[in-house]
């Protein structure tokens, strides 16, 4: 139950899926006639085999593993450039216009110079989903930082606390709500990345297993594929909900998803 | 004599908004400052009072004068001067307890053991015992600023700096308040500078008064309070003297 109300499901939240679901098999079965879009009984029975397949959990297992690498290094660099430029005005100045100007690229844009780099790799793979995953992590951080009133810094400074301090034990912990944010927006894009990675790249994971199964003719595989994709999604929020909880105490994630949402 | 707090000639210009334009905020400001009294500072809103108060306390860089504390100029907060915020709510932080709160001064410097040694005197000084594992917003207005000044005690200062501390305070709690600061300041031979812009507050802490007219913020004149050390809210607040500061005070202020 803990999981259903952590992950921002809902008991009916699940019946409006199942009643798409249904609605769905009624028109496939007796309303249209589509080759190639299999009904979703039919991907169940695919998805229960495709379980039993040992490459099937190496495909998951690479996905998740290179969209938390990719992840872990855009959050690491991403609170040190948004701590960064909350906290020195020249470095803002000197840095702001430049990273303006590279937040809107599409990271996919970089496949093709990821490839010609490095090859069908990993490497290729984690280009693609670090530059994208980087930003949110950078300006909420940053946000977050600007944010803190005045008086705080005020108040670090008139008890004489050493600039580490500061930031360590009174800066952090007062932006930290918003950096949370940008780290649960990253961790979505960074799965998402991870997959297009893989459809383009990288022979790898899950994005690779969709391109296999469609040149296979096999659009039931491709869908409980998609579907894997939706549940690491599910499973990943809700881990990091409880992450997010542990580290503030009496302070529910609700409100945390909604800012996630409005984003 | 020894002074802990001298200031002379103090002027302090701030600039307008953005503009190079520059406003006079303080102008020729004389104050002395002995230890183990109590310095009032009165006046009205917007005269400068919390402007004299940051610079003393290094917040705020004056333009021009001298502001030495024991003898050294002040250019950044100097050790040994705690200040106490008027807004309780955003100097304390609300992710630490009670107890961490007060050592965030202190815990870096000083030992395990004497830290919390330090913590549990000053927390037993502002009567928060049993309140150590809370956290600020499980506290009352009142205690809340208790705590505030209990983390200034940890520091062990020779001054504090106070800018209106009970001012959003209840009356019944700023008068308990008002003793304990009395109290304080009789235990441990603290100077205490405070701000107010409540002329009775400020002839019951006060050694000496300061009115304050602006802006620009100038001394207007200094009355040094001869009521006894042994202050009571009934008794104190009904003598004869008292009510004739209060007159004086209030002239002062208005300019009559």
């Amino acid at each position: 139950m803990t999981f259903v109300k952590n992950s921002s499901l809902s008991l009916r939240g699940i019946a409006g899926i199942f009643f798409f679901l249904i609605l769905w098999e009624i028109l496939i079965r007796f309303l249209i006639k589509f080759d190639n879009l299999p009904a979703p009984s039919a991907i169940l029975f695919s998805w229960f085999d495709l379980l039993t397949l040992k490459q099937y959990w190496e495909e998951i297992a690479h996905t998740l593993f290179a969209a938390m690498l990719g992840w872990t290094i855009a959050s690491s660099v991403g609170i040190l450039l948004g701590l960064s430029l909350g906290l020195s005005k020249t470095f803002y100045k000197y840095t702001y216009t430049s990273i303006e100007v590279m937040r809107p690229w599409p990271g996919v844009a970089f496949a093709p110079i990821g490839l010609l780099l490095f090859g069908f790799s990993l490497k290729m793979e984690l280009l693609v989903i670090i530059l994208p995953a980087l930003w949110p992590v950078v300006v909420n951080t940053m946000g977050g930082i600007v944010n803190i009133p005045k008086s705080l810094y005020e108040v670090v400074a008139s008890l004489r606390l050493t600039n580490f301090a500061k930031i360590y034990k009174v800066f952090i912990p007062s932006a930290k709500a918003s950096i949370l944010v940008g780290l649960r927006i990253s961790l979505s894009l960074s799965i998402i990345m991870a997959v297009v990675a893989e459809m383009i790249g990288s022979p790898n994971g899950i994005g690779y297993a969709i391109i296999r199964e469609q040149q296979a003719m096999k659009p039931t595989n491709m869908f409980a594929y998609i579907f894997t994709i939706a549940l690491i999604n599910v499973f990943i929020n809700y881990l990091l909900s409880k992450i997010v909880n542990q580290l503030s105490p009496g302070k529910s994630t609700s409100r945390l998803n909604q800012k996630v949402l409005a984003q | 004599m020894k002074f802990i707090y001298q200031i002379e000639n103090l002027f302090l210009e701030l600039p307008i908004g953005k503009t190079d334009e520059k406003r006079s905020i303080l102008k020729d400001i004389d104050l002395t400052i002995e230890s183990g009294k109590i310095y009032t500072i009165v006046g009205a809103s917007g005269c400068g009072k919390t402007s004299l108060l940051r610079v003393m306390g290094g917040l705020t860089q004056k333009t021009s004068g001298k502001v030495l504390y024991q003898n050294t100029e002040v250019t950044s907060p100097p050790k040994g001067v705690a200040f106490v915020f008027q807004d309780y709510a955003n100097a304390l932080l609300p992710w630490r307890t009670v107890a961490k709160n007060i050592s965030l001064p202190i815990e870096d410097t000083l030992s395990a053991v004497e830290c919390s040694a330090r913590v549990k005197e000053a927390i037993s000084q502002v009567h928060l015992t049993g309140r150590e594992n809370d956290y600020p917003w499980q506290l009352s207005g009142g205690m809340q600023q208790r705590l505030q000044i209990a983390r200034a005690l940890a520091t062990k200062p020779n001054v504090l700096l106070m800018d209106e501390p009970f001012a959003a305070l209840d009356a019944m709690t700023k008068a308990s308040m008002q003793d304990e600061l009395l109290k304080l300041r009789d235990q441990t031979n603290i100077s205490i500078v405070f701000i107010t812009h409540d002329i009775e507050e400020a002839i019951y802490l006060g050694d000496q008064v300061s009115i304050m007219r602006g802006p620009p913020g100038v001394i207007f004149e200094s009355i040094d309070i001869s009521l006894s050390q042994n202050r009571d809210q009934l008794t104190t607040r009904g003598l004869p003297e008292f009510l004739a500061y209060r007159k004086l005070i209030h002239e002062s202020i208005k300019g009559h």
